[in-house]
């Protein structure tokens, strides 16, 4: 028993100091990343494809729409606010039983056209598709389809429709930034290896001001829920997706918001309807066809805010997204087993894959099997509470100093927020995540662990929509 | 120094004789707290940092913006030392270097606004009053790397009177972003050997996307001074395919006709279907005819971005000679993507030359 205790508690220990020096590792190398890319791309280049539209190239959006009559309005008219020369948007209306349709119909002056569609890639069927006859809405198209129970489905039926060789993939629920276009494809068009896909920096809208689709006035979120996730989105970007850049390693260009080659994901069959992490199944699949073919490629991420989504405002909505979450983990590491651990897949299959297995999916089976085992040796009194309280401090400080050089790499980065107190109310947040959110996301992500084998029915979980215009009263600056 | 090494050795000591494993926790605890302390004064110093330039700036503008724009509009022209009364510019504001660089982004600001009502003797004025060339030069010849970069950018907006000896020492520099960022600036400032880099190296080694974009806004903004040269002359020996296309590309886009046989030669004896796909591209821009032969005598053994390229040239181009063979492929299409191109090919064609098509 004894024996059983030593090596679980070294297990843990060491554990403990390989994630310490990954993420300082990340740290590091995203912190370089970061001063690359703002040397290199400046307002200067992005101002290039305004001024030669000639040679800027085309870029789809391509978001999905469900049952989304609160917020779709705004949605459309922020993306078609974008400030880019040749993009053109596709509204996917996924069989929505509420006013999406007439709602973009109306606001946007909709006619149908004729049903000149192409399936590259599987999706449900397509009834009509939509143009607006108003000239100023001419980049707008809607896709209106059978319902297909799934994001992934919804994604296909647009990307089946766009024209161009990129395209981006977002959510209704997202506000993106004017010049997005710009500063994402800067770093596809700035590489002699072909980029597969870029990712962004996406933060909490809960709390911004938003007027007619357009972002006034950027906050933390003022809900106890967002605000954490807000520090915990910006350590996935700013941290570790910047770090893992450097090394071309990866794991996932998030659904959310992601910027992929239309050829390849064309390729490599869409996005699959039965994922429930549909992003990064997305991102290992394309990698493991590039790997499989022996091309060169690579995965960018840059460190601009590019994208606002409206994060989950309690904790019952948390639930729904961190179990599917866990459910989706879960079903990469089973539906793309092969890969893990495999030379022939490189970089995916011996590091990237992997990390995600022991530092990802692993992470809240270790802690809550660590949380149990402390309250056995508390019970059975065999717990040396100064070297107890010198652990705990060890992990604690691990939180709050990747938190704490996160918070310092936005600022960097840019200056988002207005009030310099608003970055230390993440900065006091992040004291707090370790006991105040962090266990619910342990339980929430174990429940989707549990979920995925008790095997049942799943629905992708309805986000409670605030919607953005009504919230808050706004004031344009 | 000596008071930290007397304070790691006192920690050292009063963990002497523990387990490794409690000293090396010890260790890391005192890095993430020396790491966790150090980002919080950072982040406050960024802060500060930020609130500075901003208060400058504001400072800056509030004193001299209103003057500079009147300056810089006037219909008269005037010299530095009337400016420097009228804008009442003190030396002491003109000293330091945060200084130099708020009168930069003033004057751009002020450039970007007020492009159509500038008055370009007084502009060059107070650009020699304020020494802002000299200043940005100077950041060029030596500061690093990032200073250079950001010193080429700046001057290339500041002034279009800039000797290219400026960037000639970067022309070759071992980092990448710098070195091309240079060659496609040179193009714009130099002026007896341009181009020289579409010939040297296909332009540079690492020639991407981007270069392309910087390429062709400098080779744009050369046109509007003077005449191109042929760009044809550098497809040939350009070994890289990316650089070949691009200079295709750009053969289309500024209309250079005379080059059309040249690129049909090209097209004929080249086994690069990328190449191939841009000219046909090229030729179907400027609409040159004697292509029409070539592209449909062999269209069934081209690879299908090739076709589509001729079938998109044959619309551009829109001789009603060209129909018969329209319809042909449209018979033999075997994808949708195909006829869809042939259809709107038929359309321009029959738009160009106001034909009536029979029904197929």
């Amino acid at each position: 028993m004894d024996s059983v205790i030593y090596f679980y508690q070294y297990m843990v220990y060491f554990y403990s100091i390989t994630l310490t020096t990954i993420y300082l590792f990340l740290a590091v190398l995203g912190f370089m990343n970061i001063r690359k890319k703002r040397l290199r791309y400046t307002k200067k280049e992005e101002a290039l494809f305004n001024l030669y539209p000639e040679v800027a190239p085309g870029i789809s959006i391509v978001t999905p729409a469900y049952n989304e009559e609160v917020i779709i309005v705004d949605n459309v008219k922020s993306m078609l606010n974008l400030d880019y020369p040749n993009f053109e948007l596709v509204v996917v209306n996924d069989g929505s039983k509420d006013k999406t349709l007439e709602l973009l119909t109306g606001h946007f002056e909709l006619e149908e056209v004729p049903l000149d569609y192409t399936y590259k890639v599987r999706c449900q069927p397509v009834k009509r598709i939509f143009k607006s006859k108003n000239p100023q809405f001419h980049r707008l198209t809607v896709v209106d389809k059978i319902n297909g129970g799934t994001k992934a489905d919804a994604m296909n039926a647009g990307v089946n429709y766009i024209q161009y060789d990129y395209f981006i993939n977002t959510d209704v629920d997202c506000i993106l930034s004017r010049d997005t276009l710009k500063k994402v494809i800067l770093p596809v068009l700035d590489s002699n290896v072909p980029v597969i896909a870029v990712g962004a920096t996406m933060r909490m809208v809960n709390g911004c001001e938003i007027d007619e689709g357009v972002m006034t006035r950027v906050r933390p979120p003022r809900q106890f829920v967002p605000t954490f996730q807000e520090t915990e989105y910006l350590r996935s970007y700013l941290v570790a997706k910047m770090g893992w850049s450097v090394i071309n390693a990866i794991p996932n260009v998030s659904g959310g918001f992601g910027f992929f080659s239309s050829r390849l994901v064309i390729n490599v069959g869409g996005f699959d309807p039965l994922s429930h992490a549909e992003d990064m199944d997305m991102t290992t699949r394309m990698v493991a066809y590039m790997r499989e073919r022996g091309e060169k490629y690579k995965i960018e991420q840059i460190p601009d805010s590019c994208c606002w989504t409206e994060g989950p405002s309690n904790i019952q909505v948390l639930r729904r997204q961190r179990t599917r979450w866990g459910r989706g983990l879960i079903q990469i590491f089973i539906v793309h087993r092969r890969l893990l651990f495999n030379r022939r897949y490189g970089r995916l299959g011996m590091l990237v894959l992997p990390y995600a297995f022991f530092f990802e999916f692993l992470a809240p089976v270790i802690e809550a099997t660590g949380l149990i085992f402390l309250i056995f040796l508390l019970f059975t009194q065999q717990i040396n509470f100064s070297t107890f309280w010198l652990m705990l401090l060890f992990v604690y400080l691990i939180s709050i100093t990747v938190s704490m050089i996160t918070i310092s790499y936005d600022l960097t980065v840019k200056k988002q927020y207005k009030k310099f107190r608003e970055y230390l109310r993440l900065v006091v947040f992040s004291a707090f995540e370790a006991f105040l959110y962090h266990p619910f996301v342990v339980f929430f992500s174990l429940t989707g662990y549990v979920q995925f084998f008790t095997r049942r029915s799943f629905k992708w979980g309805a986000m409670t929509r605030q919607g953005f215009s009504r919230a808050t009263p706004t004031i344009k600056i | 120094m000596d008071r930290i090494k007397f304070y790691f050795y006192y920690l050292d000591s009063q963990f002497e004789g523990f387990a490794p494993i409690i000293r090396i926790t010890v260790f890391v605890v005192m890095l993430l707290l020396f790491l966790y302390l150090l980002s919080l004064s950072r982040l406050f110093l960024i802060n500060r940092g930020i609130s500075k330039r901003r208060r400058r700036r504001k400072e800056i503008r509030n004193k001299y913006e209103n003057g500079i724009r009147d300056v810089i509009c006037s219909r008269v022209n005037l010299d530095a030392e009337d400016i420097s009364n009228r804008i009442n510019l003190h030396k002491s504001d003109n000293k330091h270097k945060w200084q130099k660089e708020m009168f930069t982004k003033l004057l751009l600001s002020i450039k970007e606004k007020d492009r159509e009502k500038i008055n370009l003797n007084n502009y060059n004025e107070i650009l020699y009053l304020l020494r802002l060339e000299n200043y940005w030069e100077n950041e060029i010849s030596t500061g690093r790397t990032g200073r250079k970069i950001r010193g080429i950018r700046k001057i290339e907006e500041l002034t279009t009177e800039v000797v290219s000896g400026i960037v000639a020492p970067l022309l070759y520099h071992r980092n990448e972003n710098l070195r091309k960022l240079a060659r496609s600036e040179f193009i714009k400032f130099e002026e007896q050997d341009a181009f020289r880099f579409l010939e040297e190296e296909d332009f540079d080694r690492k020639f991407n996307r981007l270069d392309e974009i910087r390429l062709h806004s400098s080779i744009k903004q050369k046109s509007q001074e003077q005449a191109l040269p042929l760009l044809a002359q550098w497809v040939q020996n350009a070994q890289n395919i990316d650089f070949k296309c691009f200079l295709i590309r750009e053969i289309a886009y500024f209309k250079q006709e005379e080059s059309a046989p040249y690129l049909l030669e090209i097209f004929k004896g080249s086994r690069d279907s990328s190449v191939q796909a841009e000219i046909v591209k090229a030729l179907g821009i400027l609409q040159y005819e004697g292509a029409l032969p070539v592209f449909t005598s062999q269209f069934k053994l081209y690879k299908l971005s090739i076709q589509y390229n001729i079938v998109d040239a044959i619309g551009r181009i829109g001789k009603e000679e060209s129909l018969p063979f329209l319809f042909d492929i449209y018979d033999d299409a075997y994808n949708n993507e195909m006829k869809l191109k042939v259809l709107e090919a038929i359309q321009k064609c029959r738009d160009k030359d106001n034909i009536l098509l029979d029904q197929r």
